[in-house]
Parts: C-alpha cells; sequence; structure tokens
C-alpha cells in the first residue's frame, strides 16, 4: 500500500509540472458548458419541467471521465512508458496495479475537479437545481463508470508507442462516443439508425445512468445500465491487465 | 548482510531459451561467486539480455534451472526482487522528477531499505537533492541510477553498461563505486561492451557469443590462454595479402582493424624478423610498429572468431 500510495503522489507530481495538459483538462469541459449552454441552456429539456442544462450538467461530467481516460490517462501511459520508468519498476516489486491503480488515482482527481467546476459554474450561470442527493447519485455512477473507461484508456495505451499514435486513437473513441450517446444532443432527435448504433455504444448507457440520477431518478432503478456499465468494465479491465506492457 | 548456505551466488544449470525457432541462450552452466565482481560479455545479439533477464527472473527459460541466492527464480521471483538491486542504462528515469522523489519513491518499494541519507552522502548526491534528473550530467545520472539500485541494500547488483557515454573521469568514479560495492560484500554482475572495462573491473568473465558460453575465467588466465601471446600492431600498408600475413612465422592470429593490422605472435622475435623480411620483399614499409600484452579485446576476438569458424 506504502508502494502504491507513493507511486500515486509521484505520478500526480509529475503530472501537474506538465502544467499545460492540466489547463487543457480543466478548460475544456468549461468551454463546452458555455457554448452549449448558451446556446440551449434555457429550452426545456427531455423530462417535463426541466431545462436543457439539467441533462446537459451530469452529461458533461460523464464527457470528462471519457476524455480523462481516452486522452490524458491513455497518452500519459504511453508517454510514462516511453520514458523507461516501467522498464526500471518491472525488477523492483512494483506490479501492475500499482502503476495502473496509480494512475487511475490521477483520473478519479480531474473528474472529481471537472465535476466541481461543471457544477460550480452552472449553479451560478443557470442556478440549476442542486441537492445533496443529486450529487451523491451522480458520483457514485460516475466513479463507477471510470472504471471501465478508464481501463478502456489503459487498454488502449498498449496499442501504441508514440503520443501522436495514441492521440488518433483517442480520437476514433473519443468523437463517436461523444455524438451517438446522447451527451451533447438528445438521441430522440437522431434517425432511427443511428439511435440503433448509439444502443451498441457503452457510453450511452452512462450517459442516461448519470442524467437518469441527476434527475431525481433513483439510483436502485437503473438496472440495464448498471450491468452494461459493469460488463464493460470486466471487459476492459482485464483488457487493461493484457495490454499492459513494461516496456515500449 | 544477510548471509547464505550456498557457495553460489547465481547458479544456471543447462539453461536454454528460444524464441519461435531461434535460439537466444543453450546449454548455460555456470556460477557466480558470492561476493564477485563477475562480467558478461559478448557481441551485439549474443543473449546477454535475455541471460540477465532469465536471471532476474523477467523471463522463464525453456529449459534448465537457475537459483539465485538458494531460491529457485521460477518460484520466488518476487521475494528475490527484495534482495537485489538494478543499474539500466540511464534513459530509464522520467526527466522531471527530482533526486529525492526518486529515491523516496523508490524506497517505498521495500521492505528493507537502505539508509537514504548516508546512501546519499556516500554517492555524493546530498546537494543535488532537489535537482531534476534531466538537468544532471551523465556521470551524476549514473550515480542517481547507482543510488536507486542500492536503496534497498541488495545482496546482487546488476549492471546493465555502467560506463556507457561516460567521460574517462566520471568512468573511473564508476569503477571505484562498483569496486566498494563489492567490498562492501555485494555481488555485482556486469555486463559491458567495454573489454578494459571488464579486465580492469571483474574477477572473473563470462565470454558469450551465439547464446552460449564460449569461455568463464578470470581476466588474467583468460588472457594467458592466447599461450603468452604477444601483441604487433603497424599500419596497414594496404598492399600486404592476408594469408601471406597469417601464415608467417609463430603468428596464431591475424585482425585487419580499419587502419590497423594486428598479429598475436607466441614467439615475437621470429615473427618481426619475417614481418620485416616479408615486408621488404612485397616493398611496403612497416610503420607505427607498436608490440604489446595480449588484452581481453584479443581473447575476445579469438573466442568469438573461433565460434564463427566453427559455425562455418
Amino acid at each position: 500500500m506504502n508502494t502504491y500510495l507513493k507511486l500515486a503522489a509521484f505520478d500526480f507530481r509529475l503530472y501537474l509540472r506538465d502544467g499545460l495538459t492540466l489547463f487543457w483538462i480543466l478548460i475544456y469541459p468549461i468551454l463546452m458548458l458555455l457554448i452549449f449552454g448558451q446556446i440551449f441552456g434555457n429550452q426545456p429539456g427531455a423530462i417535463e419541467g426541466t431545462r436543457y442544462i439539467d441533462s446537459y450538467v451530469p452529461a458533461l461530467c460523464v464527457m470528462n471521465v471519457l476524455s480523462v481516460s481516452v486522452f490524458t490517462l491513455q497518452i500519459n501511459m504511453v508517454t510514462y512508458r516511453g520514458s523507461g520508468i516501467l522498464r526500471r519498476f518491472r525488477v523492483t516489486p512494483v506490479k501492475k496495479w500499482n502503476v495502473l491503480a496509480s494512475h487511475a488515482l490521477q483520473g478519479v482527481c480531474l473528474v472529481l475537479a471537472g465535476a466541481a467546476e461543471i457544477l460550480i459554474v452552472s449553479k451560478l450561470v443557470w442556478n440549476i437545481d442542486v441537492t445533496a442527493a443529486g450529487i451523491a447519485q451522480l458520483l457514485v455512477s460516475i466513479l463507477f463508470g471510470c472504471i471501465g473507461f478508464f481501463s478502456l484508456g489503459f487498454a488502449l495505451s498498449g496499442l501504441s508507442n508514440s503520443p501522436g499514435a495514441a492521440s488518433g486513437l483517442a480520437m476514433i473513441f473519443f468523437f463517436p462516443m461523444l455524438f451517438l450517446s446522447g451527451i451533447t444532443m438528445p438521441l430522440d432527435i437522431f434517425p432511427t439508425f443511428l439511435q440503433h448504433v448509439s444502443e451498441w455504444i457503452p457510453m450511452t448507457y452512462f450517459v442516461n445512468l448519470a442524467q437518469g440520477v441527476w434527475l431525481g431518478g433513483s439510483i436502485f432503478s437503473f438496472g440495464l445500465e448498471w450491468a452494461v456499465l459493469a460488463g464493460f468494465a470486466v471487459l476492459c479491465l482485464a483488457l487493461a491487465f493484457l495490454l499492459f506492457r513494461w516496456e515500449s | 548482510m544477510e548471509t547464505t548456505n550456498v557457495a553460489n551466488a547465481i547458479q544456471l544449470t543447462q539453461v536454454r531459451k528460444q524464441y519461435g525457432s531461434a535460439i537466444a541462450v543453450q546449454d548455460m552452466t555456470f556460477g557466480v561467486r558470492q561476493g564477485e565482481i563477475f562480467g558478461i560479455v559478448g557481441p551485439n545479439g549474443a543473449g546477454k539480455t535475455t541471460l540477465i533477464e532469465m536471471i532476474e527472473g523477467l523471463r522463464t527459460p525453456d529449459g534448465g534451472q537457475i537459483e539465485v541466492l538458494g531460491l529457485d527464480v521460477g518460484k520466488h521471483r518476487e521475494a528475490l526482487k527484495q534482495r537485489y538491486g538494478v543499474l539500466l542504462q540511464s534513459t530509464s528515469i522520467p526527466g522531471r522528477a527530482k533526486v529525492r522523489e526518486l529515491l523516496q519513491l523508490f524506497s517505498s518499494f521495500y521492505r528493507k531499505t537502505a539508509d537514504v541519507e548516508q546512501l546519499s552522502r556516500s554517492l555524493r548526491l546530498d546537494d543535488k537533492q532537489q535537482t531534476a534528473y534531466k538537468s544532471l550530467s551523465g556521470g551524476w545520472k549514473q550515480r542517481v541510477s547507482l543510488a536507486l539500485a542500492l536503496i534497498n541494500d541488495p545482496e546482487i547488483v546488476f549492471l546493465d553498461e555502467p560506463s556507457m557515454g561516460l567521460d574517462p573521469n566520471a568512468r573511473s568514479e564508476m569503477w571505484e563505486m562498483i569496486v566498494r560495492m563489492r567490498n562492501e560484500g555485494r555481488t555485482i554482475v556486469v555486463t559491458t561492451h567495454y573489454m578494459e572495462e571488464a579486465e580492469a573491473l571483474c574477477d572473473r568473465i563470462a565470454v558469450i557469443d551465439k547464446g552460449r558460453l564460449v569461455a568463464l575465467d578470470t581476466p588474467r588466465k583468460l588472457i594467458a590462454r592466447l599461450g603468452g601471446n604477444r601483441r604487433i600492431s603497424f599500419r596497414n600498408p594496404g598492399t600486404a595479402a592476408q594469408h601471406r600475413l597469417s601464415s608467417l612465422p609463430y603468428v596464431v592470429q591475424a585482425d585487419w582493424l580499419g587502419e590497423e593490422i594486428v598479429l598475436h605472435s607466441s614467439n615475437l622475435d621470429q615473427t618481426l624478423k619475417h614481418l620485416f623480411r616479408l615486408a621488404e620483399s612485397e616493398n611496403w614499409l612497416v610503420s607505427e610498429l607498436r608490440l604489446g600484452d595480449a588484452t581481453m579485446n584479443d581473447v575476445f576476438s579469438q573466442l568469438t572468431l573461433q565460434e564463427r569458424r566453427q559455425a562455418q
């Protein structure tokens, strides 16, 4: 455990020393929020009595999980491995899970910071309803989703050796999931065949869950969503360990 | 230092490793004694890395047995990682990390650790603690790597090309530190390209070529194996035929090293006499003549050359 905590602190310090990437990860969701919120924010939402902004807040938190995982975590892991440090760790008692969990903790911090930002700005600008129960339910579902999506990022990091190739991979996963999961616009305005495509994207279930619990639904009433996310987590976690490499 | 009741710190028996149909290491049997500096030398692709990684437990041999500190490597990989230290080539550390952070991080990996303050002092790293790794010079980077290799007060230290890319001063300091580690009772396994390093540093040297152990002895005995040969080198006149030089009396080996020709002779006086005669008859001049004792370099080129001939 000491190994893990020290490693996590070490990795996080190295990450923070690279200020530019942190800047982007904290600025991007706020830009999205202000742009889309400004355009659609006060329009009526999918559920009676809600506004678009009410569904957009949890969706953005979910998007943040995706961008942290495929951009930050994936590319960081590729760079980290490229530095040769994992090769060095391999001849110490450090285990695979120490490395993965250290980067995952970093991801959780970024996701939580992003969520806090989104909630505060939406409260100030659109005066959204914020309840303790809503926040708690949202956090539980987001953290659960992190397991699968972070693992996806780690699995992808095993596929490339250069940050360039890694960001290419990130794009391939990021944009389809962003547009086909209902994050930016509700799925009901999509053509039928695209709605069918979105049913095959795990992100869709993540968005549904986060929006559902945020808009007052019970955390226990999303059986399908929990099941899909759990299955996705198991699959990706296995892939993350399988594709983990100590050397570039 | 913990003592074990085995004679050898490392024992390999009939070890074999292949990748697909390519044999990387075969029939490897040798022991590394406790408290010696053991060199592993060989050309690129000889199997040094595979061999070391099997001893470290990172790769599993396809056949044979490896025991480290009396324990089977395959079964006690994690326990052994606590008891050895490794120095890899210097590029394996993130540049932004500070020396102190690295030392604290690595010391958190081990159950038993050296006194970090004392270790820093002994490697003169105490005033570099807040320096980022990337802004250190090559010699200081190697000191940091060495500190990380010693942070668990290891019984065995593996050094991979410890003086690669170091200037002569830093190299001789590195050698002193390695000898000091041995004098503290540690067993040192060092792979190197520099025959000079192997000769100056190692108590015994294993010469490896094409996955086989071709020789194992002290540097002095390996050199003596050349039959008390002396070394004659001179500038390549460009016109001398190799077969006529290698068939001069008492010449055991003739090497063309670019601009230089090196002859190994078991009778210096006779070979020299005939060399000058040959030069005169062929109308060229023996220039930049140097005479010397054979070195590890000569041993190495002869041993690997023999292997090549046998393989043909």
